[in-house]
């Protein structure tokens, strides 16, 4: 520990005050100091179980007594060793924020002793103070500080040099158990954030190995289930193509429901596909033009032109940010559910449009089909959530979700606004494309 | 010396070789067509070993059909192979697959396929595929001969 140079100065003025023998008025005053203010003295940060030691080594019996009596006033543990072994087997017993040695001791000097406690590893830090005689030379204080003396006491003791000089050190060694403290909370700290991360990192690991087994699952999903799909759909077609004539007109209709099912359950399957690829389908957000992507989408559209709906486009259309498939997939499910969802024997009209507000644009795709009763509309975005028998209307149940999964991935939001008889108009929320 | 125009189609499942024989039938494709069921026994055809020793019966084909999902070896690594053939090199191979994943899709171009088709859930649409097929394969395209 390095002796602050001030100190030195200080302790080089102070001797130079008058040498009063200080063990007959301190005892009195100092012992009859209430225990709260030595308790202020210790700082605040500190309750009273945070007591350091402290080492006086003295041949001296009657000065011992009298150094513990000054220093009991700083409100710690004081430690009496009346030789330098002494004192090594104190030091083997607990820690000392500072060690008072005195230099003048018969078998291990103070300077013995002090090489002896620099030898112990716990204690290679530990502020040392000699007590010596006026008239050191110096010589001897040189070899003092080499040993690795924090400071100097001159005798006869001054008791509020001694207080004073070894308060600095019981304070240190408070600051420094404070921060030793703070440092073990911060290690158990940075430990525990260790931990956090590595349980994130094997999240991730277990996130990816599933990722890639339902990569997996869907691969065969597209493969075993479909196949066999189209055997039953192709079989049954060839039967009903070759073998028509043996075959009485409800055996026919019976082939052509086989057929159909099967479509239907292909379509089915892929629309699974779709959403699961959807899902984790790498999004890329740019902007785009809703004029021409609306445009291509109506040109494309086997379901719109199937339905032979009216699709009015009202331009010009604000962009959005968004990620172009994802958003063709979504707009069309709600265009062809537009034109699919229609009473029979109506032409299909669709409207589409947007509408900014601040860095928002809502798209809305209005139709003039059978309405949605309110009580259903939690349900419609839900998987294989069907509001009308699949019989009258055709589909899988899954053409919203798709939607909704769509528009997450992008970031956006949707809703409706329907009622029965009375139409739909689903909107889109994204952020828009040209700020 | 230039072979004449015949089909080889690697497809293990033998609904699918049903249907789509029945489909190039409907589409009216007279071309002579043969059919192996893996990976492996494409390889043993193309090399004309084994029970194709005989190139009369067992024709180098000047067009293949060709599905992913195989036995043994994957449709993808047939095609890796047979694009390092000399002889093979340039044959158009039609990967006909039920797979539409963005990953095969990719990797069967990049492997030398000249075209990719998946397959339709419907007979009438794979009839309609052959048909399609026989205009434009067999009549507008030209083969590297």
């Amino acid at each position: 520990m390095n002796h602050p140079a001030s100190w030195a100065g200080e302790s080089e003025h102070t001797t130079t005050k008058a040498l009063v023998d200080y063990r007959l008025p301190a005892v009195g005053t100092d012992l009859g100091s209430p225990p709260l203010a030595s308790a202020a003295l210790t700082g605040p940060q500190l309750g009273s179980d945070e007591r350091v030691n402290i080492l006086i080594v003295d041949d001296a019996p009657g000065k011992l007594v009298a150094h513990e009596s000054v220093l009991l006033n700083l409100g710690e543990t004081v430690v009496k060793a009346t030789s330098g072994r002494e004192a090594l087997e104190q030091l083997l017993k607990r820690d000392f924020a500072v060690i008072l040695l005195d230099v003048n001791m018969p078998d291990m000097d103070g300077f013995e002793t002090a090489a002896m406690i620099r030898q112990r590893p716990r204690f290679e830090h530990t502020p040392i103070i000699f007590i010596t005689a006026y008239n050191t030379t110096d010589l001897d204080r040189l070899k003092g500080y080499d040993i690795g003396a924090a400071d100097y006491i001159f005798l006869p003791v001054i008791p509020e040099v001694l207080k004073a000089k070894v308060r600095v050190f019981v304070e240190l060694a408070k600051q420094r158990r404070i921060i030793e403290k703070q440092a073990t909370a911060l290690a158990a700290q940075n430990e525990q954030q260790l931990l956090q991360i590595r349980i994130i990192q094997d999240l991730n690991a277990r996130l990816k190995a599933a990722n890639e087994e339902l990569e997996a699952f869907s691969y065969s999903v597209s493969h075993d289930l479909r196949s066999p799909l189209r055997a039953m759909q192709g079989y049954a077609h060839a039967v009903l193509e070759d073998y028509a004539s043996q075959i009485d007109p409800q055996g026919v209709e019976y082939l052509q429901r086989i057929e159909k099912a099967a479509v239907r359950m292909d379509g089915l399957v892929q629309d699974v596909l779709a959403y699961s690829r959807l899902a984790k389908a790498e999004i890329e957000i740019r902007p785009v033009d809703l004029n021409t992507l609306l445009e291509e989408i109506v040109r494309d559209s086997r379901g719109l032109a199937q339905a032979q709906a009216r699709v009015s486009i009202r331009k010009p259309m604000h962009s959005v940010l968004g990620h172009e498939a994802c958003l063709t997939q979504c707009l069309s499910n709600l265009l062809e559910n537009g034109a699919k969802f229609v009473p029979p024997g109506k032409t299909p009209e669709i409207e589409v449009w947007t509408e900014q507000c601040e860095n928002r644009v809502r798209i809305w795709v209005s139709d003039n089909g059978i309405g949605i009763d309110p009580a259903h509309h939690h349900r419609i975005f839900q998987m294989f959530g069907r509001v009308h028998d699949s019989s009258t209307y055709e589909g899988s149940g899954m053409g919203l979700t798709i939607v909704k999964k769509g528009v997450e991935r992008m970031g956006g939001a949707l809703g409706l606004e329907s009622d029965l008889g009375r139409g739909s108009r689903f909107w889109i929320d994204l952020v828009a494309g040209n700020l | 010396m230039a072979t004449a125009a015949n089909l080889l189609l690697v497809e293990d499942n033998e609904d699918d070789v049903f249907l789509m024989v029945r489909a190039m039938k409907s589409a009216a494709v007279d071309l002579p067509l043969q059919i192996v069921t893996d990976g492996r026994q494409a390889m043993d055809y193309l090399l004309g070993v084994g029970p194709y020793a005989d190139r009369a019966s067992h024709p180098s084909p000047t067009l293949i059909f060709l599905d992913i999902k195989l036995p043994q070896m994957s449709g993808l690594e047939v095609l890796r192979w047979l694009r390092n053939q000399s002889e093979y090199r340039r044959t158009i191979v039609i990967v006909l697959t039920s797979s539409n994943h963005p990953g095969d899709i990719r990797e069967a171009y990049d492997l030398g396929a000249n075209s990719y088709v998946v397959k339709p859930a419907s007979f009438q649409q794979l009839a309609d595929f052959a048909k399609a097929f026989k205009n434009y394969w067999l009549a507008c395209n030209r083969p590297p001969g």
